[in-house]
């Protein structure tokens, strides 16, 4: 990429303003989850006589139902949050680009064989599909809860990326790799792929997106095992271990992670929609 | 009509493949499943010797552990034709039973709920391009944005915390009021109705956006058509323009996420329902997988999946019927 495409698509961010406060906030959560750790040793031993505590100045969120540091967990949650979410959505991309790019372009049985198994992804219901997956199989491992977040999100990508892939290989330069006798799976990786990237580029936030609804969804629910500082794990515990939901004083606990998800999912969004906006320019209005 | 006998095929392909999938998943379990109930049954009290504990244990099995894996198979799939789905082992009582009684509350809720979000989004959506480029447009489009971010479960536990806890208003658990006798008094309906206000109003705060700004989206392609020029040209107004020119065309593409969105009638959430502890599937579906109640989830999920399956081939075949251009099957 040229300095001067650098400078072009920076322009174009800054100048759609979804896709600038989107990629600020995102910006943020990452330097947190990068730095924020550093910064802000855990430290997990119970401190009964800050239980609750208010926010002040030196616990800027307050502390939990244990005297724990509310912003240190936030900051350490935020870690997990984005490490889960980003391996869900490349493994999500992934699949579901391989099987598409596979199915469009080979045809045939192939297609009729990887169709099928997209349909049948496509009809059983997600969350639940997830939920039960994540009951059975019980990980801590990031990427095998990635595996499990994606269980069936694979199947939308492919069905959308074999749709294009079908309008491109009509194309001329592929007749002309074609005749030169270049390999099918070269044809596939290395003349459709590198034209569908943004349209990869863009499903991956997508993906990222559902990652997060459905990584929240399992934590708050208490179906993974305990990552004791994810945001969604912190919820669970407010409303159902510590009962802190209950509690008037305790107010600040059960706050802090809702707006945090909510700020992430709203950053990841408008980011989201922001580059659909500027890779899509007929969407432009 | 070949495509219908394609899509009918496929269907039954998936519940197919849900049926043998729900039964291997009780094999993915860590351990036996059948040594875990029967320490479940020994710790809770429920089976004084072990000779008991086995035979309940075996009981509440739907197939016989100890058969070839093929033979246990065609018992369980044998077991599902008959509606046989074994017994929960937190509550032992069948599972098809706790189906038939959760089933009517989920569906109850979510199909307000569909209702709801797809009416208030339509409109909202027509009415924001008929405001295209005003201010108002701007700031609608960004709240949406923002609403629709927010996921259901989250604005769930938003609402519960403050219309039951900070400010108790509205009921906090429950599908109706234990104290009052069931039956269609009108006490019964009022209680029903207010403990379905705040789970119905979770989906339709976080779903509705989603309608608007798709149909605003359409509505302002449809408007740069040709047919919705000529009709300014005639001097048609304005008003009268976005209902019958733009809203009729808009509309369409909606369906296809109407009929998308049927699976959730049966299924809900059960993130939603276990906030507001609502006697509906979803609620089950979550206990089932904290207190490890593999029969219950088992059955939970497939029948979960059957309605899902089945109820988008019925509105696949119904859609084409609604929109003669669609053709399924490419």
């Amino acid at each position: 990429m040229e300095l001067n495409d650098i400078v072009s698509s920076l322009r174009v961010l800054v100048e759609n303003k979804r896709a600038l406060i989107g990629s600020l906030v995102l910006l943020g959560f990452i330097l947190m989850a990068l730095f924020g750790p550093m910064i802000f040793p855990l430290d997990m031993n119970p401190k009964f006589n800050l239980v609750y505590a208010p926010p002040s100045l030196e616990h800027p969120l307050g502390c939990d139902y244990i005297g724990l540091d509310i912003l240190t967990e936030i900051i350490w949650g935020a870690r997990d949050v984005l490490t889960i979410v980003m391996i869900g959505g490349v493994i999500t991309v992934v699949l579901g680009s391989i099987v598409g790019l596979v199915a469009g372009y080979f045809g045939g049985v192939v297609d009729l064989l990887l169709n099928t198994l997209v349909d049948i992804a496509l009809t059983i219901p997600g969350l639940p599909l997830i939920i039960v997956l994540a009951g059975l199989i019980q990980t801590r491992d990031p990427i095998s809860i990635g595996l499990i977040l994606s269980a069936n999100a694979w199947a939308a990508l492919a069905r959308s990326m074999r749709s294009q892939v079908l309008s491109i290989k009509e194309r001329d330069f592929i007749e002309a790799s074609k005749a030169i006798g270049i390999g099918r799976l070269s044809i596939v990786f290395y003349d459709v792929l590198p034209i569908l990237m943004p349209f990869v580029g863009i499903n991956f936030l997508f993906a990222v997106v559902q990652s997060l609804y459905a990584s929240v969804a399992l934590f708050f629910i208490g179906v993974l095992p305990f990552s004791t500082v994810h945001w969604g794990t912190m919820l669970n515990i407010a409303m159902q271990v510590s009962g802190a939901i209950f509690v008037p004083y305790a107010r600040h606990y059960v706050i802090a992670p809702v707006i945090f998800i909510i700020l992430l999912q709203v950053g990841l969004i408008l980011f989201s929609y922001g580059v659909e906006d500027i890779f899509n320019p007929r969407l432009r209005t | 009509m070949k495509w219908i006998y394609r899509r009918a095929i496929l269907a039954l392909l998936s519940i197919s493949f849900t049926v043998v999938l729900t039964f291997f998943l009780i094999r993915l379990m860590p351990g036996n499943p059948m040594d875990y109930y029967i320490q479940i049954l020994m710790r809770s009290g429920r089976a004084r010797t072990i000779e008991e504990a086995i035979a309940r244990a075996k009981s509440l099995m739907p197939v016989n552990m100890n058969d070839p894996i093929w033979k246990q198979l065609l018992d369980y799939i044998e077991g599902v034709l008959h509606g046989d789905l074994g017994r929960s082992i937190s509550s032992f009582t069948p599972v098809s039973e706790i189906i038939v009684k959760s089933l009517p509350w989920t569906v109850f809720i979510s199909s307000i709920a569909l209702t709801l979000s797809f009416t208030i989004g339509t409109i909202m959506g027509l009415v924001l391009a008929y405001k295209r480029g005003t201010r108002f447009e701007g700031f609608s489009v960004a709240a949406l944005t923002v609403f629709g971010a927010i996921p259901n479960y989250i604005m769930a536990l938003i609402l519960f915390y403050v219309l039951t806890i900070v400010y108790p208003i509205l009921p906090m658990r429950g599908g109706y009021d234990s104290l009052i006798p069931v039956g269609l008094t009108f006490e019964f309906i009022v209680s029903v109705m207010t403990h379905a206000i705040l789970p119905v109003a979770s989906y339709v705060l976080t779903d509705f956006a989603g309608w608007a700004l798709g149909i605003r989206a359409m509505a302002t392609t449809v408007l740069g058509e040709d047919y919705v020029t000529v009709a300014k040209a005639r001097g048609l107004r304005e008003s009268r323009i976005v209902t019958n020119y733009v809203g009729r065309n808009s509309i369409l593409p909606q369906f296809t996420g109407l009929v998308l969105s049927i699976g959730f009638l049966f299924g809900g959430s059960p993130l939603v329902e276990t906030i507001f502890t609502y006697p509906g599937i979803g609620r089950f579906f979550a206990s089932a997988v904290s207190a490890r109640d593999y029969p219950l989830l088992q059955g939970l999920f497939l029948v979960l999946s059957i309605t899902v399956i089945s109820a988008n081939l019925i509105a696949d075949i119904l859609y084409t019927r609604i929109d003669p251009r669609v053709k399924v099957g490419d």
